[in-house]
C-alpha cells in the first residue's frame, strides 16, 4: 500500500475543518443578503403653525370666526418598503356624524372637501401646509347651523351636504383626516391600506365651534 | 323643403350622439390611464423589489408626481378648451410611459447588481473559510513546534524525597 504524502494527509485532516468553516460563513453569507420582513405603516401627523403638537388655533380657542385663518402642517410618512400613491382626504364631520372605523377599516361618511394626492416612497416624509378658514355659514329659522363654505390654501370649496348642527352653541364641528392609498387591483383609491392580509387606516380629527358673528345672529 | 321641427330634432339628436361620443371617450381614456397608472406603479415595486436604491426610486417618484400637477391643470380646464386637454392627455401618457420603461431598464440593472453582490457575498464566504482553514493549519503547526521545542527544553529534575 502507498504511503501517503504529508500534504496530502494535511488536506484530508483540514478538509472536514474547511467545510465546517464553509457552512458557518455562507449561514453569515446569507443572513446579510436575505431582507427581513418588516411591518409596514403610515404614520400621519397634523402639527400646529409653529410645527409643534399644541397652538392648533389662534389664541388657543378652538371658537372660530368667519375669515379666521388656521395654519396647520399635515405630515405623512411611509414604512411601506415601496412606492406608494397616497391620498389624504379632508372632510368636515360634526358631532353625530361617524368617524373612520378601525376596527371595519372604513372611512367616514362625513362629505368630503379636498384631497391631496402624492407619490411617497419609502422612509419618506411628505410636509403638506394646510391653511384654511370658514367664510361662510348659515343658521336657519329652527336654529340648525351649516357651513357653506371653506378656503382651504386659498381655493373656495362650497360645500353641499355639509352636516348640521342644531344650535350655534351646542354643536361640536370636527376636520377629519384620512389617508387613502392607491390600490392596483382595483385601479382606484382604497381607505388605508393592507398588510399581512390586514387592512389598517390613519386618521386624525381636530374639533371646533363656531363663534356666532352680528350677521348670522 | 325641409321643415324647422325637423330640422330642430336632427340638430339636437347630432349634439347628443356628439356629448355622449365625447364623454365616453374621456371616461374611457381615464379608465385606461389608471390602468397605465397601476401598472407603472407595480413595475415600480418591482424595481424596488429586484433592488432598486432610494435615488432610483426617488427619481421615478419625482417624475410621477408631475403627473398630479398636470392632472389639477386639466381639472381646471373648461370643457371647451379641447386643444389644451388633449395636449395635457398627451403628456401624462407620455410621462407614464417613460416611468414605465426607465422603471424596468432599472430593475433589470438593479437585478444584475444584487445577483453580482450576492455572488460577491458567496464567495467572500468561501474564501474567508478558506483563509480561516489555512490560519487554523499553521497555527497547529506552530503549537506542535512549541510543543516539541518545550519537550526538548524539560530538565528532568528528581524528586527530592522528604
Amino acid at each position: 500500500m502507498r504511503r501517503l504524502g504529508s500534504k496530502t494527509r494535511a488536506i484530508r485532516s483540514l478538509l472536514p475543518i474547511f467545510l465546517m468553516l464553509l457552512f458557518l460563513f455562507e449561514i453569515v453569507a446569507y443572513t446579510t443578503t436575505i431582507t427581513r420582513p418588516s411591518e409596514k405603516f403610515f404614520q400621519l401627523y397634523v402639527l400646529g403653525p409653529t410645527g409643534s403638537a399644541g397652538n392648533y388655533y389662534p389664541n388657543n380657542s378652538s371658537s372660530l370666526h368667519i375669515g379666521e385663518n388656521i395654519q396647520w402642517n399635515l405630515g405623512l410618512i411611509s414604512h411601506m418598503n415601496s412606492l406608494q400613491y397616497v391620498s389624504i382626504r379632508v372632510k368636515l364631520g360634526n358631532q353625530t356624524i361617524d368617524p373612520p372605523n378601525d376596527t371595519l377599516a372604513q372611512p367616514s361618511p362625513a362629505p368630503l372637501i379636498t384631497e391631496f394626492k402624492h407619490f411617497i416612497v419609502n422612509n419618506e416624509t411628505w410636509a403638506v401646509p394646510f391653511s384654511w378658514q370658514i367664510t361662510n355659514y348659515t343658521t336657519t329659522t329652527e336654529g340648525y347651523v351649516r357651513i357653506h363654505s371653506l378656503t382651504i390654501d386659498n381655493l373656495t370649496y362650497v360645500l353641499e351636504n355639509s352636516p348640521v348642527c342644531p344650535g350655534i352653541n351646542s354643536c361640536n364641528f370636527r376636520i377629519i383626516f384620512e389617508l387613502w392609498t392607491w390600490n392596483v387591483d382595483s385601479n382606484n383609491f382604497q381607505a388605508g391600506w393592507s398588510t399581512d392580509g390586514h387592512r389598517r387606516i390613519a386618521w386624525l380629527q381636530l374639533w371646533f365651534t363656531l363663534v356666532p358673528s352680528r350677521q348670522h345672529r | 323643403m325641409i321643415r324647422v321641427s325637423t330640422l330642430l330634432v336632427f340638430s339636437l339628436s347630432f349634439i347628443v350622439l356628439l356629448l355622449l361620443v365625447h364623454s365616453a371617450s374621456v371616461t374611457s381614456q381615464s379608465i385606461s390611464t389608471e390602468i397605465q397608472l397601476s401598472k407603472v406603479i407595480q413595475d415600480v415595486q418591482a424595481a424596488e423589489l429586484s433592488g432598486a436604491n432610494s435615488d432610483e426610486t426617488r427619481d421615478l417618484a419625482v417624475q410621477l408626481n408631475t403627473i398630479i400637477v398636470i392632472h389639477d391643470e386639466l381639472q381646471k380646464l373648461t370643457p371647451v378648451e379641447l386643444g389644451k386637454r388633449a395636449q395635457l392627455d398627451q403628456q401624462i401618457n407620455r410621462t407614464l410611459m417613460s416611468v414605465d420603461t426607465q422603471a424596468n431598464e432599472i430593475a433589470t440593472r438593479a437585478s444584475q447588481r444584487t445577483s453580482t453582490n450576492h455572488l460577491f457575498v458567496y464567495s467572500s464566504g468561501a474564501v474567508g473559510a478558506l483563509i480561516a482553514t489555512v490560519v487554523y493549519h499553521y497555527g497547529q503547526l506552530l503549537r506542535q513546534r512549541y510543543r516539541i521545542k518545550r519537550t526538548f527544553q524539560m530538565k528532568i529534575i528528581p524528586r527530592r524525597r522528604e
